[in-house]
């Protein structure tokens, strides 16, 4: 269980949240909505501890890991599609997996930096799903991957969501239908 | 005029143009000792290259420079990173990097025949001449290395030596590339300057200060030929392992 008491956040002088306090599930996939701009990739990046200048506590398990989809990729762009996921994880059959899933399997080679932004945004996917982890965190995954696609990613990830917390980010209520979300969380 | 737009004709054009100011001065001068025709440098020059000295002398003082220009790449390469990487060693190595950035060749040359063997001041030159240029690219490289990425790779838990190899390594290169490319024509020059001033055995700069000191100086413009030649040499090497190096990064696999 992660639990958030009392956060408090701001950049200067503008207040992101005041005295936020939230309790998330162990297992389950858990889905946060909100404008643009309103704070959600902010709440995320302290959940996974990537952001520690804030004020209150972030609880969670000790030595839980964090499987990250950001927002913007972060792929190595100099390096084929399968180097990006050796490089987080050991597991060549894992990665190989994850490419499966992500319908990159044929791309193995491919440099991110000649993909379009659906193949690299799947490729980010599959970068946290080799990872695995403890909990998954998920930036606005889905944008630029088609439905086909979207459908086979979310059967793996509901998979995950079996055993572990998922946690999404998104604009669309299809989404949240798609992974089947516990709950809803409006910031 | 349109002939003008092909680079080829206008090389030669300006070439053709000095050479014959040159023939002409020359023949006006009508003094080799003052100044050299063309015909005579280039007769020169050919005599020179028939004899086995001119490549031994050639050869020795590319190495003494060489040596100099790599011990640079690879120890200021390393004292940049660990400036990067430690404030204490950055705040030690400032005044030493001031003073080899703001003091003169000529005071080093000078400073090096009081304190080291005549035959190594060429290299050592070359060394302090490179050093700098490596020591702040490397830092500007690691500097570039982007912050998202290296968040990345702390969030997945990767190893130091894979975040080197992957995302620091990358960053590094062009500026390493570019500190190569300045460094290298600046070192052989600097190298030959102090040649003529240290005149260690079997070196051009030696060649040249031999020739003037026994006024031929048909001698001196065919030496000086030869360097102009291997900088533009160097410089096409360079050019070449820079752009084989960018069809390389394309294709290189796991
Ligand atoms: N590093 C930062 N420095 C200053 N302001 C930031 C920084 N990161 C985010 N912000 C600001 O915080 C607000 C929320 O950002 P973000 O968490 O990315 O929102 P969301 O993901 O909900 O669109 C935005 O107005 C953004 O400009
Ligand atoms: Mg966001």
């Amino acid at each position: 269980m992660i639990r958030l008491v009392d956060i408090s956040k701001s950049f200067g002088e503008k207040l992101l949240f005041s005295r936020l306090t939230l309790t998330l599930p162990d297992k389950g996939a858990v889905a946060l909505t909100g404008p643009s701009g309103c704070g959600k990739t902010t709440l995320l990046r302290i959940i996974a501890g990537l952001d520690k200048d804030y004020t209150g506590t972030v609880e969670t398990e000790k030595g839980l890991l964090f499987s990250f989809v950001f927002q913007e990729d972060r792929l190595l762009e100099g390096i084929p599609a399968i180097e990006n996921l050796l490089f987080v994880c050991q597991d060549r059959a894992k990665c190989l997996d994850a490419l499966r899933v992500t319908d990159l399997e044929k791309e193995a080679k491919t440099l991110p930096r000649q993909m379009s932004g659906g193949m690299k945004r799947r490729l980010a996917i599959a970068r946290a799903l080799c990872y695995g982890g403890g909990a998954l965190i998920l930036d606005e995954p889905f944008s630029g991957i088609d439905a086909a696609r979207r459908e086979r990613i979310a059967q793996a990830i509901r998979e995950y969501a079996r055993e572990r917390l998922v946690l999404l980010v998104t604009h669309d209520s299809e989404d949240i239908r798609l992974l089947q979300c516990i709950d809803t969380i409006s910031l | 005029m349109k002939i003008f737009r092909y680079p080829a004709l206008r090389a030669l054009t300006a070439g053709l143009f000095w050479l014959v100011i040159w023939i002409t001065a020359a023949a006006l001068i009508g003094k080799e000792v003052l100044l050299p025709s063309p015909g005579a440098v280039l007769r020169r020059l050919w005599e020179l290259l028939q004899t086995a000295a001119f490549y031994r002398t050639v050869a020795f003082s590319l190495c003494r420079i060489t040596l100099g220009f790599l011990a640079a790449a690879v120890l200021g390469s390393a004292a940049g990173a660990v400036s990067e990487r430690s404030g204490l060693f950055d705040l030690l190595f400032s005044p030493v990097m001031a003073v080899i950035r703001s003091t003169p060749v000529a005071s080093f040359i000078i400073l090096a025949l009081v304190w080291l063997n005549r035959q190594i001041i060429p290299g050592f030159i070359c060394f302090l001449m490179a050093f700098p240029m490596f020591y702040s690219n490397i830092r500007a490289g690691i500097r570039s290395a982007s912050d998202k990425l290296l968040e990345m790779a702390l969030l997945f838990r990767v190893s130091k030596a894979k975040t080197v190899r992957r995302i620091y390594i990358p960053a590094v290169k062009p500026y390493l590339l570019a500190a190569v490319r300045a460094a290298l024509g600046m070192a052989w020059k600097a190298g030959v300057a102090a040649e003529v001033l240290c005149t260690p055995a079997d070196s051009i700069g030696k060649m040249l200060y031999q020739s003037k000191v026994y006024l031929e100086t048909a001698d001196v413009f065919a030496w000086t030929l030869t360097v102009i030649l291997i900088s533009v040499l160097l410089e096409k090497l360079i050019l070449r392992l820079l752009s084989d190096d960018g069809k390389g990064k394309e294709v290189r696999g796991e």
